[in-house]
């Protein structure tokens, strides 16, 4: 494999780009995605472990399948390795692992298919290659039921009512990837409690200065306990853990089963991921004329996560065993 | 802040709610046992009012039949009603002068009694109940009489003659009172008589602490219950000292706080299992975290405020007992005076009942705490038995009987301790493993040790975590059955082995130690001490059996590395035991062995019989090292017993004198017959040491004298045709070889049907001995000696030999003839060995 040529012609018309000295773009895009914050931001790089490295016991094994999978393996790997060199493993972690990112940091995430032609090619002639380009959240918008990426008033002149440059986008060429649907109302309110807490955090200092030169009524420990128990309830449907911050009341067993619990949310944000970009491989190959998907093996099933269930109810592996096997 | 200053004033209201509820508690409770005190107070009075209304009714019948004979005044008639008021008059200035004398006796007593005490305990006395309860009807009849008296004056209303009943009722109710209540003030010269009240107040305090049914008391109860059973320890505490620095000594006093704190100690042993772990009943010492082990959120804000980590405030659960038992070791010397000492052995004795209960709940810190209450006062007594030149028999005994009671109490806490391994059940535990962690209250019904109470109360709010959070229970059955097995586990063994360690270090070890012990308080204690290791030996077959038990609970999928492994000290019983017969052997040698009173322990006997054991056991049981030291001795003590048997039985018929006068020379031969035999088997043994002692005894010039009375010994025994003590024991002492060789596989040529043929042992002595069957050894052990060793000297060719020892050497020449090759006949065993 070779690395994308970059003198071919691009349908793309979407734009990546950062939104210097335009203040309402910058907080459109920091609205729509922000992970700054100690809570948010350990939950966004456990989420990069979505689709596994290859260093555990079982390394996941990438492979395209399909009638045409010989020609269409180049073509997907350099479609998923951007302008990195194209490897369909890597290249396919990475995209699983960012789209989930961002499917549960900023909701539903389009991304842009990018046919590549010739320089030199026809208007009938077929495109040698493709690409999937992330739509930045935050900058997708619609016009008359039309969508629309706003941009930097030096990339287009063409401004919405409020006064925002913006380009036009082929609906054609949209791919939009989401959670699956009974995590997206749990995960909007986990996010948005966790940007909460990091808002919070670091008030217990001043709160536990001020009990240690007078007499207030904080108590710390009761804090801590308290914000276990909300964190706790509010983490419950993807049974995250928090890295085990809280501990108060939380048993062995139930930290393990909440890693479970983790492993099942990540099994199955890969899996709707991988099936939804299975979904838009097999819009670009009716146009590029194949017919391919992409396979994945070695990775955690939701039947594994079942039988780990099953082996914390009964008993059959101990506790430390689960643990490293849900890592 | 606005969250916690909220938080702060929800919990400020819950607190005052809290006290409020107390508080009306406290006070229904005092109003409950007030009504208790009024009744029984009642009753006394009723009593006597019930007898006064007898006599009123027989004279007013007896008046009412006199008045149909006689007619004299108004002496038989009714009379007008307005004459009360002389009546009334009378009472109230009689009441008036009880109350007086009331308190002038109350002064009288504490002006006396209590003039030297703490401020607490006069406030004790003079507030005591039901002189309070007096105090308050007279008062009672006092307004009701001036009442009476002045209401008509003032408006010139006239009171119905109920009333009238009423204060003639009170009047009564308080004169009565008095009587009952004057006789009783007189019992409070002995400050003792306060303590009554210190118990149930102790027990109030304990069960207010504890968790009932669904309630389990919140900090402000404990906290209270906490202040109230300090209030009595100190209360104790000021009464012990106040008994013990009387001029004049009453044992009495001392045993009825001892007794009523021994009781209080045993509620709270019942009971400790129901006090939440964290609870503020127990004392607070502070608890400093580690900071390389902090958990992130404390170790941050540390870091974030530049501030330390103020240390935790954690339970001590021994608060309690440290007081108890201080208080115990104070009163101990209140208990014995110098010429009565049976309360003192009495209180120890229910101390070693106490023992035994705090045992089974494996409240073994807490037994140790009050066993080192009673050691210090055993050494107390014994240093200033040291410093006295001359003790008399009495005080002797006492000493005695002091030390043997110590150790009692170690072997009650011992057997305390291995009784609930004996009744064991998996499935019943598991079961109280599974409802204990339902739910805190749970928790607190199960009566777990500490540890485990802990464990079952982070189970318990854990699994009402899940139950929130989760809206299930998501630990596990088979993780709480190994968690809590793991910890009863660890909880036993730890149990076990600390109380190994304290014998060792505490009575075994000092004893050793002293090599200016009294021999007779040595060999007491070491008696009892053997005793008690024995039991510990046995015991510790049934902790390993309840640790295999336990075994079944563990999870083996975890592969646990905390599981306590099930190694416990059982070689320690026997290592201690081994240092204790070689310290008996040397204390022995002091030991008097003046002719036997009945009146006083045979001690010098008692060693006797336990160092032949000993020595008999150590040798067929291999231990040389042991065997070694101990027979030089044994013989020694032999001889001092064979000339104390002649005095003991001076006043007997010849022939029982010969019989059981010479037990101990028939032993001193047994012995040696097993030494030379086992040094036979082993072809090692300690038979180079019995020849050596007996080479020196007989080379002093005593040879033909002494082999001439040794042989004779055994002419006679064979003789014997009654059952005798020695007899039976040497019978006893043959099984146990015959167990020991076939064991080894060492047997005779003779054998059932069936059974493989043996072949004979290589030494002819020992292929003798070899037991053959059912039929087991044949021959006596004492004729070997005579055999191989006696009739061997050459100062001794012409020693007239037992028909016993005849045979033996008939059939040991048998043997070796067979075994030698034509015209080997050379030498006696003693020389192979």
């Amino acid at each position: 494999m070779k690395r994308r040529d970059d003198h071919l012609r691009s349908t793309r018309r979407s734009y990546t780009y950062f939104p210097v000295d335009d203040p309402v773009l910058t907080e459109r895009m920091q609205a729509a995605v922000s992970v700054d914050g100690l809570y948010t931001y350990m939950l966004y790089q456990d989420l990069d472990h979505v689709f596994p490295y290859g260093f555990g016991r079982t390394s996941p094994r990438v492979q395209i399948v399909g009638p045409d999978a010989e020609r269409a393996t180049p073509l997907i790997a350099a479609a998923l390795s951007e302008r990195s060199f194209p490897s369909l493993d890597d290249g396919l972690r990475k995209f699983v692992s960012s789209t989930a990112q961002y499917l549960v940091f900023g909701g539903p995430c389009t991304y842009e298919i990018d046919y590549l032609y010739p320089a030199d090619a026809g208007s009938d002639d077929d495109p040698v290659a493709f690409g999937l380009e992330l739509i930045q959240p935050g900058t997708l918008g619609a016009l008359d039921g039309a969508p629309i990426q706003y941009v930097l008033p030096t990339i287009s002149g063409t401004r919405d009512s409020t006064g925002l440059s913006y380009v036009t986008l082929d609906r054609s060429t949209l791919v939009v990837f989401m959670l699956p649907p009974e995590f997206v109302a749990p995960v909007r309110t986990l996010i948005e409690f966790l940007m909460t807490a990091n808002r919070e955090q670091g008030k217990e200092f001043e709160l536990t200065r001020r009990s240690m030169t007078e007499t207030t009524p904080y108590n710390f420990s009761a804090h801590l306990r308290e914000k276990g128990t909300l964190f706790a309830e509010v983490t419950q449907p993807i049974g995250w853990n928090v890295r085990g911050l809280f501990k108060a009341d939380q048993l062995e067993p139930f930290s393990i089963w909440r890693q479970i619990r983790f492993l099942e949310f990540k099994v199955m944000v890969r899996d709707r991921i991988i099936e939804q970009l299975n979904t838009a491989i097999g819009q670009v190959g009716e146009r590029m004329g194949f017919s391919a998907s992409i396979e994945v093996t070695g990775v955690p099933t939701l039947e594994d996560v079942q039988s780990a269930k099953d082996d914390f109810r009964n008993g059959r592996r101990g506790l430390s065993d689960l643990a490293s096997a849900t890592i | 802040m606005r969250h916690w200053t909220w938080l702060a004033r929800r919990q400020t209201a819950r607190r005052k709610l809290s006290i409020a509820t107390l508080g009306v508690r406290e006070r229904t409770t005092d109003t409950r046992q007030g009504t208790k005190d009024v009744l029984i107070l009642a009753t006394s009075v009723f009593f006597g009012i019930a007898l006064a209304l007898v006599l009123v009714v027989a004279v007013e019948a007896l008046a009412g039949w006199l008045n149909h004979f006689f007619h004299w005044g108004s002496l038989f008639t009714p009379v007008s009603s307005s004459t009360y008021e002389t009546f009334v008059g009378a009472a109230v200035g009689a009441l008036a002068t009880f109350l007086a004398l009331f308190f002038t006796t109350v002064g009288v007593i504490a002006s006396t009694a209590y003039a030297r005490v703490p401020g607490e305990i006069r406030q004790l006395f003079v507030r005591e109940r039901t002189s309070t309860i007096y105090v308050r009807s007279v008062v009672a009849a006092l307004v009701v009489g001036i009442t009476l008296l002045s209401l008509p004056v003032v408006s010139g209303y006239q009171f119905r003659g109920l009333v009238v009943i009423l204060f003639a009722l009170l009047a009564l109710f308080s004169v009565l009172s008095l009587v009952i209540l004057g006789r009783r003030l007189f019992n409070f010269f002995d400050p003792s008589a306060l303590t009554e009240r210190l118990h149930p107040e102790f027990v109030r305090a304990v069960r207010s602490a504890s968790a009932a049914g669904r309630h389990v008391p919140d900090e402000v109860e404990q906290k209270a219950a906490h202040a109230r059973a300090a209030t009595v320890l100190r209360r104790y505490e000021q009464f012990g000292s106040l008994i013990s620095t009387r001029e004049i000594q009453d044992p009495s006093a001392p045993q009825k706080i001892a007794y009523q704190i021994l009781g209080c100690w045993g509620l709270n042993a019942a009971l400790k299992s129901s006090i939440p772990v964290k609870s503020e009943w127990f004392l607070r010492t502070p608890s400093h975290p580690n900071w390389l082990t902090m958990e992130h959120n404390r170790l941050s804000t540390a870091l974030e405020t530049r501030t330390g980590v103020q240390p935790t405030m954690a339970p001590d659960p021994l608060w309690v007992e440290r007081r108890f038992s201080s208080q115990i070791g104070s009163l101990l010397p209140s208990l014995a005076t110098s010429n009565d000492w049976s309360r003192l052995i009495l209180v120890l004795d229910a101390a070693n009942q106490l023992l035994f209960n705090l045992a089974k709940r494996l409240q073994i810190e807490e037994g140790l705490l009050l066993l080192k209450a009673i050691g210090e006062y055993r050494r107390t007594v014994l240093i200033d038995a040291e410093d006295q030149t001359e003790i008399s028999g009495d005080r002797k005994m006492f000493r005695l009987a002091l030390a043997e009671r110590e150790i009692l109490g170690y072997t009650s806490l011992w057997l305390g301790l291995a009784r609930p391994f004996e009744f064991l059940n998996l499935e019943n535990l598991t079961g109280s493993f599974d409802k204990a962690v339902e739910s805190t209250p749970n928790a607190y019904k199960a009566g777990a040790p500490r540890d485990l109470l802990s464990l079952f109360e982070d189970i318990a709010s854990g699994i009402a975590f899940e139950q929130k959070v989760e809206h299930e229970r998501i630990t596990p059955d088979w993780w709480v059955h190994h968690l809590c097995g793991r910890v009863y586990a660890t909880t036993i063994k730890d149990a076990v082995c600390t109380f190994v360690d304290d014998v060792d270090a505490t009575l075994v070890g000092p004893l050793i130690a002293d090599e200016n012990s009294d021999p007779e308080m040595t060999a007491v204690r070491i008696f009892d001490l053997l005793e008690l290791l024995h039991k510990i030996e046995f015991h510790l077959q049934t902790v390993h059996t309840a640790l295999d038990s336990l075994q079944a609970l563990r999870h083996e999928p975890s592969a646990d590395e905390l599981w306590p492994d099930a190694v416990l000290p059982d070689d320690k019983p026997r290592q201690l035991e081994e240092q204790l017969l070689i310290k008996l052997g040397t204390a022995a040698v002091g030991l008097p062995s003046t002719p036997h009173d009945e009146s006083t322990p045979d001690l010098f006997g008692q060693a006797y019989r336990r160092l032949f054991d000993a020595t008999f056991r150590a040798i067929v049981e291999g231990r040389d090292e042991i065997a070694r030291q101990l027979f030089p001795i044994t013989i020694a003590i032999a001889d001092r017993a064979r000339q104390r048997l002649i005095a003991d039985l001076s006043g007997e018929r010849i022939r029982q004198q010969a019989i059981f006068g010479t037990e101990p020379l028939v032993d001193m031969m047994e012995l040696s017959g097993y030494a030379l035999l086992m040094s036979l088997v082993s072809g090692a043994g300690i038979w180079p040491t019995v020849r050596a002692v007996w080479d020196s005894i007989l080379d002093a010039g005593t040879a033909p004298e002494l082999a001439r009375q040794l042989t004779a010994v055994l002419t006679l025994q064979e003789n014997v045709f009654a059952i005798t003590s020695g007899g039976v024991g040497r019978t006893s002492r043959q099984q146990e070889l015959t167990r020991i060789f076939t064991a080894q596989g060492i047997v005779g040529r003779e054998h059932f049907w069936g059974e493989p043929h043996t072949e004979p042992h290589h030494d002819p002595i020992v292929a003798t001995f070899a037991p053959d069957g059912l039929m087991g050894i044949h021959h006596d052990l004492a004729d070997l000696f005579i055999v191989e060793y006696l009739a061997l000297r050459p100062d001794l060719a012409d020693l007239q030999l037992s028909r016993g020892a005849e045979m033996l050497r008939e059939s040991i020449e048998h043997r070796r003839r067979r075994a030698r090759p034509p015209g080997d006949d050379q030498g006696g065993a003693g020389d192979e060995a």
